[in-house]
């Protein structure tokens, strides 16, 4: 499942990120990696991104980023 | 000789200060209080703020220890050394290549498994790391507890406790230092990776090298992301390492290990990262971002995140406007003093009038109304605005904003620089440091003077005041002032948005680079740092590049409208021949030609435009606006010519003060023209539009 299909505040595990490598990188960084459990918090006001818990840390990406990004 | 005395003198003590000290470098994950640190440490007060990625020059600074001094460099808040954006690049090669004796990891107690992330990484390159774990106060109000010597030992490295707000653990952090500066390189592996060991294995057999860490230098050249030809110099058989790396890489290729290879490499440390901190951290309340949570639904909700935007911009806009008041008019007085003393001064000695005139009514007059209407709202606003950034209040508005932002092709970070803008327009393109992809820093910089700076809002308001208020108000006593401020603002942050979008789709094509912000935890502001900070650090460096262009920009105005010719003053002439252009965007010459003779600072446009409407020979202030609005009507002001008036004031050319910023911050002259021609063209042609338009509505309904 794509991550930008997870409603709110639903914990899931992160399977796959399909970014080009330097996003991949910078994702894999803050947290996003493979096994990781996350939850999206948070949803800008103007639609542009979201707030995931990652490892204790409140991060936000936006919407073109989360549909590259599988989860389960 | 004694010159000669002094300088071998200055030259002993420099070697002195080479030799002596150790360098250390302090690096750390963005908003992990790393500049803080460095501010303890060294007592050189650099700026920090609640921003993620703020530090992008380095900062450097001397601290001493037992009578020796050692230096000290603030490297950029990242948060990994594997990525490739300009900040890891500055980092990772300062550890690499320069004579860096120790580093010092600055860890976010209450973050400790990400921050354990990046210092595995550094000790992979050097043995020589202190960890100092940063904010053990905040990780004691959460209830979090790290066991700092089971961290040391897992490590084996030294670990201290540290607390940059009480300045706790400071002795024991420079101890921990100097121990660890004359510790031996011991060469044991940091994090093991299973399935690249063998390759790693045999290029650390085979290479012989003058770098430091044979492993991490094996790293480096297996990975296909990493620029190796910078560690080429350092590899004594450079041939033959090409080689032995080209098998390898095909080695992990065939056995399908290579297109994973950036993971294999992050999950290790991931994991090794992972278990220290379960050994180490313990968490007793699992609640402990409760609190903040509360306070983010509000700030980031959908009606009333922007409704507390707003409420906070009009309150930091009525506070600055309010309380700039009384000092700026004390100053004025001072200034006033000044000039009258000077005036007698000249009568006193005989001295020639022109000159006196020169001297006391350009030079002095201007940089001094400059001066006194210039600097009480910058000393105001910046601090409230940097309190709203160490709170931690900024990286909330450009989450809030960054969806419209998306749809101009930019980032949300450009809500920040543009925040600055309504400050000084100088600021806010220095601020646009803080957007790592250079197409929309430079987006950020050529749009942000369509904010309106503290120089534009009196006459913004006094304008709306006089012409459409209907009723008199003071503009200076009254919430009303701030709702016309904020449907302006508004007006302009849409003129910015439009503007940047054209730029992405024209001359600075591109799609939006990927970004990802942090959200910091709110921290409780240091309110006495913060304004010493933002005084010296922002309004007194405006100040003074404002009034290096005030003083040559007075002597001209003096000239200007002192020098006649055929009857006539220049400024009549001048006025005169910008006459048909400027009625045609619905001004008159001399408005336009206040603004042209504004140049050094917004703040005397109305001053000038009263000077040449009185034909007086010094600009001047009317503050009983019903007077100042006989006086536009008598030289033909409608409201047409006020609303194009507030136009032209939100699209010109940028401030002498702006432009000799942007030309320092693109170190171009083209970028510099075209963020001068921009917004000039913009304005005209807005204003014509506008004005056409007008007329022509007024025409069909024959009004």
């Amino acid at each position: 499942m794509k991550l930008n299909y997870i409603p709110l505040y639903q914990e899931v595990t992160i399977q796959s990120l399909h970014h080009n490598i330097p996003m991949k990188r910078r994702l894999m960084d803050l947290g996003f990696i493979k096994g990781n459990s996350i939850i999206p918090i948070m949803k800008s006001p103007s639609n542009g991104m979201r707030v995931y818990l990652v490892k204790g840390g409140k991060i936000a990406i936006r919407i073109d980023d989360e549909k590259k990004i599988e989860v389960l | 000789m004694l010159f000669y005395k002094l300088r071998k003198a200055n030259d002993e003590i420099n070697e002195l200060y080479r030799h002596q000290g150790y360098t250390i470098a302090l690096l750390g994950n963005p908003n992990v209080g790393k500049s803080s640190v460095f501010n303890v440490m060294t007592g050189m007060k650099q700026h920090t703020g609640n921003w993620p990625g703020k530090t992008v020059e380095l900062a450097t600074g001397v601290f001493s220890y037992r009578n020796q001094l050692h230096h000290i460099v603030d490297l950029p808040g990242i948060y990994s050394l594997l990525t490739h954006s300009s900040e890891e690049e500055v980092s990772r090669d300062f550890i690499c290549f320069e004579d860096c004796d120790v580093c010092v990891v600055v860890c976010d107690a209450t973050m400790l498994e990400r921050n354990l992330n990046l210092a595995l990484q550094v000790m992979e390159i050097t043995d020589h790391v202190v960890i100092a774990v940063n904010m053990m106060d905040e990780a004691k109000k959460k209830n979090i507890c790290i066991n700092l010597d089971a961290l040391s030992s897992l490590l084996q490295v030294r670990v201290v406790g540290i607390s940059a707000r009480n300045r706790d653990g400071f002795e024991e952090l420079k101890d921990a230092i100097m121990q660890t500066a004359c510790k031996k390189e011991s060469k044991k592996n940091v994090v093991e990776y299973p399935e690249l060991e063998k390759s790693i294995q045999r290029i650390t057999q085979n290479i012989h090298t003058t770098f430091m860490n044979k492993r991490f230098l094996a790293l480096k050249l297996l990975d296909s992301q990493v620029h190796t030809e910078r560690f080429h110099r350092y590899i004594l058989n450079i041939d033959e390492i090409i080689d032995i790396v080209n098998e390898e890489k095909q080695m992990l290729q065939e056995k399908g290990i290579y297109d994973r290879f950036e993971e294999i490499i992050v999950n290790a440390l991931q994991q090794k990262a992972y278990e220290i901190s379960e050994k180490c951290f313990i968490i007793n309340d699992n609640k402990y971002l409760d609190k903040d949570m509360k306070l983010d639904r509000i700030v980031t909700h959908k009606i009333w995140g922007y409704g507390l935007m707003l409420i906070l911009l009009a309150i930091v806009f009525w506070i600055t406007i309010q309380g700039a008041n009384i000092p700026s008019d004390l100053l004025s007085r001072m200034f006033m003093h000044i000039e009258m003393w000077l005036h007698e001064q000249c009568a006193y000695f005989h001295v020639n009038s022109f000159l006196e005139g020169i001297f006391v009514d350009g030079m002095i007059k201007i940089s001094g109304w400059v001066i006194s209407v210039m600097l009480p709202p910058m000393a105001i606003f910046f601090p409230m605005f940097t309190l709203l950034e160490d709170f931690g209040y900024l990286p909330r508005v450009a989450f809030n904003l960054d969806g419209f932002f998306q749809k101009a092709n930019t980032c949300g970070k450009q809500a920040l620089t543009m925040a600055m803008g309504f400050g000084c327009n100088a600021v806010g393109v220095s601020g646009a440091r803080i957007m790592n992809s250079p197409r929309e820093r430079l987006i950020a910089i050529l749009t942000n003077t369509f904010m309106p700076c503290n120089g534009r809002f009196p006459m913004l308001i006094s304008i709306v005041t006089m012409f459409f208020s209907g009723i008199f108000i003071n503009p200076w006593n009254g919430v009303f002032s701030s709702i016309i401020l904020t449907v302006i603002i508004l007006f302009s942050v849409m003129l910015t948005l439009g503007i940047s979008r054209l730029l992405s789709n024209t001359i600075l094509k591109g799609i939006p680079s990927s970004f990802t912000l942090e959200l910091p935890p709110y921290r409780k502001p240091e309110v006495k740092k913060v304004i010493i900070r933002s005084i010296f650090d922002r309004t007194l460096f405006v100040l003074g590049r404002a009034v290096s262009v005030a003083i040559p920009a007075g002597i001209v105005i003096w000239l200007l409208g002192n020098i006649e010719f055929h009857n006539l003053t220049l400024l009549m002439h001048v006025s005169n021949f910008l006459d048909p252009l400027a009625r045609l965007m619905g001004l008159d010459g001399v408005i336009l030609l206040a603004f042209i003779l504004g140049f050094p600072a917004n703040e005397i446009v109305v001053p000038i435009m009263i000077m040449i409407y009185m034909s007086n020979s010094t600009i001047m202030e009317i503050s009983d606006l019903t007077v100042l609005k006989s006086l536009f009507i008598d030289n033909g002001w409608t409201w047409i010519t006020a609303i194009c008036t507030l136009i032209f004031t939100i699209a010109h050319f940028p401030c002498a003060t702006t432009i000799l910023t942007i030309k320092k911050e693109t170190q171009s002259w083209k970028w510099t023209c075209i963020s001068f021609l921009l917004p000039t063209i913009v304005g005209i042609i807005l204003c014509i539009g506008i004005h056409a338009g007008i007329d022509l509505i007024l025409l069909l309904f024959h009004l």
